[in-house]
């Protein structure tokens, strides 16, 4: 311990400093792109807030199902394509048997489930035959599923598979290209709608439950130095939102830009949901399960001579992945309350991956906090990047150009970097 | 039987498929005799991408992904032909005069990198592919193009597809042609384009660097040993590929008659990818006679495959479908194969 603190000792603020922009040099460049692109985009505060809102609870569900694998050594699962497609075909489903809002919603939790679980089931072992390269046969595996998916929806509906009325195309083949989720008491927003309150009483509340939590903390720990003035500052920025959202919704001193907050509403149960599957997912990695995925995830060989089954282990990260990804898409589509049937699923994986890899997460490492810092910033680059390219350069389009750039940049280097690092690791030993 | 699993099921499955599909229209009256224009015409135009996967697997790169990089860089000397308003024969090779020096150096940046990531190589240079058709896609708005012949007429940038009918489209598949009564036509300039370049390549592959080349690639330890630099070949494999997919991407244009720019070339390499495998190759075996018959039976087959399934039914595109599963049912078939650390 004491050695600990003597080694400890000559490295300077300023080297800590070096080092932590080192390690998160990734997120800390979103963070300054981000900031850059509000300014230049000029968005309306409350438009910003509404959709970031709007985009993190529909969004991080899919984020969150990638971090199983992960934890097993499988890397990024770019296959969550096909839990999506799982969820579709029970949307789809849903929708043509009109069952209506909630239960609807609820049915295609349930029917989603076993399909996802048995096509991740054959994911899994694909890919326990294609060790070392899992990322690239998942991605593949995605396009060949859509491939399927097209052939069942585009011409086996309406001819092999029964199918009428107003889903199928004019020619009798095939179904629609967009389905509307919202009419006649769909399933569109059920979930939202449950509880849908001002989000800014929400920020009253998580405000108060901050400065309270850490004044608590303080009360008990008596910390010193740092760590104290750390905590003072989480009270303090726990007083400023409770305050600044005090006056957001029930006072009129602000300026009209901000006075409009005040409609920004907060689907409270949705996440609620998201939240409760986040903590879900920090339970189950501390359980005896959650230790084998750990362990067949740092080194296969120590895993397999302690008597792991590591093939059975990984056909399960990737049976779960799938299923949370089938549950992650009925939310975000849900929320969209409209189905694209051949469209909607596509961008899943690389969206989820490039969000999560900008959260600070590498194909061996990904925690929680990098999915929910992720999708904060990514969409944040999403929401504003159009108008910052119409103001900067004159044309929306250079601003959506740039961003899939970004996903599919981020990507790359992401994976490009961890593959040099372990080739150096290797060298090394 | 040994035969029966060298081919692999996938691809006896393509290969039954292949052949009832041309019994198929043969027996349900379709023009066949144009049906194998357009698969000769198709063939001749996607070849030398194709070729272009073999020094990449030769030189131990594995499948080479980022082809995109190559396709850009053809796309570039297109796009400045036409600014320079070459035409005909001349616009043709003035595209390849620019595409093959950017080529040879992107290739070169992109083979260095490679060097660095061995071991996960497929899977960084998909994404690699992916990044530089996006970062073109800003590019193609910004860059000082002023020919009228791409811009759009009004608002900034290049048009989504430039036509090449004014300039050198069409210029190989017209050279030599040859047209028969039915309606059958040989494009014998494409072929002989495509053939040319094989060869090239075959004389290549059989001088000393060429041998060194495949030598590093099967076994680097080994040639490691016997004194070659590794790294320096993987660099030239990759160079090579990449020159490869530019050529080939001029000689698509050009038979295609348009240029698509944007998001169009992502997702290129993949055709590429499939035909190889089809014809027989691996991740880490390649030759030219796969080349061939892996691009005959794959695009021989997309070609086809649309008209045969629209005599049975109206509507879709199925010839996409069907790509789309052939061409990913293949890919993952041979990482599959590859499997194992």
């Amino acid at each position: 311990m004491t050695e600990q603190v003597i080694e400890k000792k000559p490295q300077t603020n300023s080297k800590k400093v070096l080092r932590f922009m080192i390690d998160n040099s990734v997120t800390l460049l979103f963070v300054v792109i981000c900031i850059f692109g509000i300014i230049a985009s000029k968005e309306q505060p409350f438009i910003l807030v509404s959709m970031l809102l709007e985009r993190m609870t529909r969004n991080t569900f899919l984020v969150l199902a990638l971090l199983i694998p992960v934890v097993a050594g499988m890397g990024l699962n770019f296959s969550i394509t096909i839990g999506a497609m799982a969820a579709q075909i029970a949307i789809i489903t849903v929708a043509y048997l009109k069952i209506p809002s909630v239960g609807g919603l609820a049915l295609a939790f349930v029917i989603s489930t076993p399909i996802a679980l048995i096509l991740g089931k054959y994911i899994g072992k694909l890919l326990n035959r294609t060790r070392g390269q899992e990322m690239i046969a998942s991605m593949i595996t995605g396009f060949f599923a859509d491939g399927i998916y097209q052939m069942i929806f585009l011409f086996m509906c309406g001819t092999i598979i029964p199918m009428t009325g107003s889903f199928i195309l004019s020619s009798g083949m095939g179904l629609r290209n967009t389905i509307d989720l919202m009419k006649d008491n769909g399933i569109g927003k059920s979930l939202d709608n449950i509880v849908s309150i001002p989000f800014f009483n929400v920020t009253i509340v998580a405000g108060l439950v901050i400065v309270a939590y850490y004044i608590w903390k303080m009360k008990k720990e008596r910390p010193e130095g740092f760590k104290k003035n750390k905590m003072i500052a989480y009270v303090g920025i726990g007083v400023l939102l409770t305050v600044f959202s005090i006056l957001v919704m029930y006072t009129k001193v602000l300026p009209h830009k901000y006075a409009l907050l005040k409609t920004v509403n907060m689907s409270v149960f949705t996440a609620i949901v998201v939240g409760g599957f986040a903590v879900f997912n920090v339970i189950l990695l501390n359980t005896k399960l959650g230790q084998t995925l750990k362990t067949v995830g740092q080194d296969k060989h120590i895993a397999e001579v302690s008597g792991i089954k590591v093939n059975k282990i990984r056909e399960l990260a990737i049976m779960l992945s799938t299923v949370f990804a089938a549950w992650g898409q009925i939310i975000f589509i849900q929320n969209l309350g409209i189905l694209n049937t051949y469209g909607s699923h596509k961008q899943i994986a690389l969206f989820a991956v490039a969000a999560l890899l900008i959260g600070g997460a590498s194909v061996s490492k990904a925690t929680i906090g990098q999915a929910f810092l992720g999708v904060l910033l990514f969409h944040t680059l999403f929401i504003v990047s159009p108008k910052a390219g119409l103001n900067l350069f004159g044309d929306a389009q250079l601003g959506e150009y740039f961003r899939t750039f970004v996903a599919y940049g981020v990507i790359g280097v992401s994976l490009g970097l961890h593959a040099w690092k372990t080739l150096i690791m290797k060298k090394n030993e | 039987m040994n035969a029966i699993k060298r081919l692999g099921l996938p691809r006896i499955i393509i290969i039954i498929f292949f052949m009832s599909l041309w019994v198929v229209a043969g027996v349900n009256g379709l023009h066949v005799p144009g049906l194998m224009k357009d698969s000769l015409v198709r063939i001749g135009m996607n070849v030398v991408m194709v070729l272009a996967m073999v020094p990449a697997i030769r030189s131990g790169i594995g499948l080479n992904f980022a082809l995109p990089i190559g396709i850009i860089c053809g796309i570039l000397g297109g796009v400045m032909a036409i600014e320079f308003e070459m035409v005909g024969l001349w616009g043709f090779i003035y595209a390849m005069i620019i595409a093959i020096p950017i080529s040879v150096a992107f290739g070169w940046i992109y083979g260095v990198m490679l060097n660095k990531i061995k071991g996960s190589e497929m899977l960084v240079s998909t994404y690699v592919g992916f990044s530089i058709v996006s970062l073109f896609c800003i590019a193609w708005i910004v860059l000082p193009f002023a020919s009228d012949e791409m811009r759009w007429p009004i608002g900034e940038g290049l048009r989504t597809v430039v036509s090449l009918e004014s300039t050198f489209g069409g210029i190989l598949n017209k050279f030599w042609a040859v047209e028969f009564s039915n309606g059958f036509v040989i494009p014998t300039g494409l072929l002989l384009f495509g053939a040319f370049i094989c060869f090239v390549y075959y004389v290549f592959s059989n001088t000393r660097v060429g041998i060194a080349m495949k030598t590093v690639g099967d076994n680097p330890k080994f040639a490691a040993a016997t004194g070659l630099n590794v790294d320096r070949y993987r660099i030239l494999g990759t160079i090579l590929s990449t020159v490869l997919g530019a050529i080939g991407m001029v000689v698509y244009a050009q038979s295609f008659g348009y240029i698509q720019l944007y998001t169009a070339p992502l997702m290129m390499a993949f055709p590429a990818v499939a035909a190889i495998l089809i014809g027989g190759a691996t991740a880490k075996k390649a030759n030219i006679s796969f080349v061939i018959i892996g691009t005959i039976l794959f695009q021989g087959l997309l070609t086809i495959s649309l008209p045969v399934a629209s005599s049975f039914f109206d509507g879709g595109n199925i010839s996409e479908v069907i790509r789309m599963i052939v061409q990913n049912g293949i890919i993952l078939y041979a990482l599959a194969q590859g499997g194992g650390e």
